[in-house]
């Protein structure tokens, strides 16, 4: 027992680090289960990151009313930018989205509020490793029911072909923007979580490059289950410190386990786990 | 064979998941000091932190010579991501082996990681940190990097000494920390010299072509012209000037230290004017010792990061063989009574806010080579 609480001292950065990463990689997969590459989130996690900071450090609100307020924020913006993008598909639309994530990166950059280039540094320590995986835990399960549920065919519908759906009475024009405006909460409830448990968030915390590694975490982990992206997410997060060993070796076997898990691996390494409780 | 690779990753991802293996910080030989030191080596700061590894482990084969102490610094690559800084940071403070820590390398690192080592009371040295309020995290932060606050108002003073110059106008980088700093700083060294600014232009990481800046700085035809770049934009800049025909002086801080910016430049960048924290032709001591054994083991020129690092290793020895332990909270109070210490920086103290003291060399370029202004 006092090993498991030595080992969570030592360790309780990275774990929460996971947890938000599988976060961030469930708001791209609500997106990628209705057929639709989104690559904005980092944009709706700056919203909501840099909102719910302003109300906390200077309008004195309660954590959870400003994350919560933050991720509103974001997802109204996901409406917004959702409404004439998501006539968009495939490459076009994940160029788009892109474009939307670096404007958001070049205001917060330029306002007057979010401390520009220099970011908010002295960021309270609000969240908890038992706030984010309840979190992580709630939404997941929240889902779960949707893939269950009569929007959640109408998505894999939509995936598969949206000519089709329509022809099945499903209306992909409103159901693409529910997925968009979900991913878009989600992704800003993570910024928030993560801004509360950094101390400090700066412009370049939100990069495109990060959005690239959000992608991998759900495309890596399958994008075919919920497990899928939190598997994703909890294997790529962990691989650069479980490799620390390989000193200058460590990005290239890093990539080298990538690429095997997407050759060998098509549908994530959750499909091992899903074929061996399968048999 | 699809499945014997199938098993391969359930049983590597089941250990990873798991996470016993995940393995700490390397524990020293008894009788040694063991350092921890967060590094970019990898990543978009890789170039610095090559820089910074090179000098700490010439500095620790130096001080480990000496005999005063033995040091141990257990290098880990942070690979320019925040998380990762964080994550050593907390392996490092709950692992009870390392007396204090050496890095970050990014001030944003810092920023994350620092109050991790804050409030384990781990002492912190920041080589290469230059944004403001590093050191007011707390109260055994400390750095010996020269801010852009030192050595920029500095070379400014020099310039317009000598010069007699009567307005400015200003060039910076406005999404990112340091440069905009440079800009800050350069703005309030101006005011108090009562140098009128007569254009202030902006600029974003990565670009390559400044025409239209300078075209309007040319216009308003000022005497000197502050550049707050990086070495690749600052290169750019330099030549571009040139090009538009634009014969003010230019003025730089440490973001213009390197060789870069002359071989970017093509030669125009010959008469600019640095302010930095180290010169590698400087007469501080022992400098030319550490020039001469950097480029024999490294095959290359080190770099003010390097300096830096080295200089870190020189000031943990002093520390460390004043210490009563080699526990954090003695190593703690060791740095914060230092004596003035010898460096290749130059005779390095601290001050009262745990700041790197002094003013830095002012440098200009002259036959291609960074000479004293």
């Amino acid at each position: 027992m006092h090993e498991l609480v030595a080992a969570y001292h030592a360790h309780s950065a990275l774990l929460n680090e996971i947890g938000i990463n599988a976060l961030l990689a469930l708001s791209v997969w609500v997106t990628l289960a209705c057929g639709q590459l989104s690559l904005g989130n980092m944009g709706f996690m700056a919203i909501a990151a840099y909102a719910s900071v302003l109300l906390v450090t200077r309008g004195h609100w309660p954590f959870f009313g400003a994350a919560l307020t933050g991720a509103a924020m974001a997802a109204a913006a996901g409406l917004l930018l959702g409404w004439p993008v998501l006539r968009l598909r495939g490459v076009f639309l994940a160029i788009a989205t892109i474009g939307f994530g670096e404007i958001v990166r070049i205001f917060a950059i330029n306002l007057p509020f979010t401390g520009g280039a220099e970011g908010i540094a002295g960021i309270p320590q609000l969240v908890t490793t038992a706030i984010i995986y309840s979190s992580l835990a709630l939404i997941a399960f929240l889902l779960w029911r949707l893939t269950r549920s009569r929007a959640g065919r109408a998505f894999a519908a939509i995936a598969q072909d949206e000519v089709a759906a329509s022809g099945l009475g499903i209306n992909p024009a409103a159901y693409k923007l529910a997925a968009f405006a979900i991913g878009a909460f989600i992704a800003g409830y993570a910024g928030a979580l993560a801004a509360f448990s950094s101390f400090f968030i700066s412009p370049s915390d939100y990069s495109f490059g990060r959005a690239v590694d959000v992608l991998a975490f759900a495309v890596a982990g399958g994008i075919g289950s919920v497990a899928g992206p939190i598997a994703g997410a909890a294997l790529l997060t962990l691989l650069p410190e479980w490799l620390r060993f390989l000193q200058n070796y460590r990005d290239v076997v890093n990539g080298a386990i990538l690429l095997l898990v997407i050759i060998f691996l098509p549908q994530g390494v959750w499909s091992i786990v899903r074929r061996r409780s399968a048999r | 064979m699809h499945r014997s690779i199938r098993a391969f990753f359930l049983i590597s991802s089941a250990a990873l998941l798991l996470g016993g293996s995940i393995p700490g910080p390397a524990r020293a030989a008894s009788g040694e000091a063991a350092i921890g030191a967060v590094l970019d080596i990898s990543g978009s700061a890789g170039a610095y932190g090559d820089g910074q590894k090179n000098g700490l482990q010439l500095g620790q084969d130096y001080v480990n010579k000496n005999g005063r102490v033995h040091i141990a610094f257990d290098i880990e690559d942070a690979a320019s991501q925040k998380a990762q800084a964080v994550n050593l940071f907390q392996s490092f403070t709950t692992g009870g082996k390392v007396g204090a820590i050496v890095g970050p390398t990014l001030s944003s690192e810092a920023f994350a990681a620092d109050p991790i080592a804050v409030s384990a009371g781990m002492p912190v040295l920041g080589i290469s940190n230059t944004a403001n309020g590093v050191t007011a995290m707390g109260p055994c932060v400390f750095r010996n990097s020269l801010t852009e606050a030192a050595v920029v108002p500095h070379a400014l003073k020099a310039v317009i000494a000598r010069y007699k110059v009567k307005t400015a106008a200003i060039i910076y980088g406005n999404d990112d920390a340091f440069t905009k700093t440079d800009y800050e700083v350069a703005k309030s060294a101006l005011d108090a010299q009562h140098i009128k600014i007569v254009s202030t232009q902006t600029f974003s990481k990565g670009d390559v072509d400044f025409q239209a800046q300078l075209t309007s700085i040319k216009a308003a035809n000022p005497d000197l012209v502050f550049v707050g770049a990086l070495a690749v934009e600052a290169g750019h800049i330099v030549a571009d000037a040139h090009t538009l025909g634009i014969k003010a002086n230019i003025v730089g801080g440490n973001g213009l230290n390197s060789p870069q910016v002359y071989s970017l430049s093509g030669g125009a960048a010959e008469g600019v004017v640095v302010g930095a924290a180290w010169a590698i032709g400087a007469q501080t001591p022992g400098n030319l010792d550490f020039v001469q054994a950097y480029r024999v083991r490294f095959l290359k020129d080190p770099d003010q990061f390097a300096a830096q690092a080295f200089a870190a290793a020189q000031i943990m020895e002093n520390v460390l063989s004043a210490a009563k332990s080699f526990s954090p909270s003695d190593v703690c109070s060791a740095m914060k009574t230092m004596k003035p210490v010898n460096t290749v920086l130059g005779t390095f103290s601290f001050t009262s806010n745990r700041d790197a003291s002094g003013d830095g060399v002012v440098l200009t370029v002259h036959n291609g080579k960074f000479v004293g202004f």
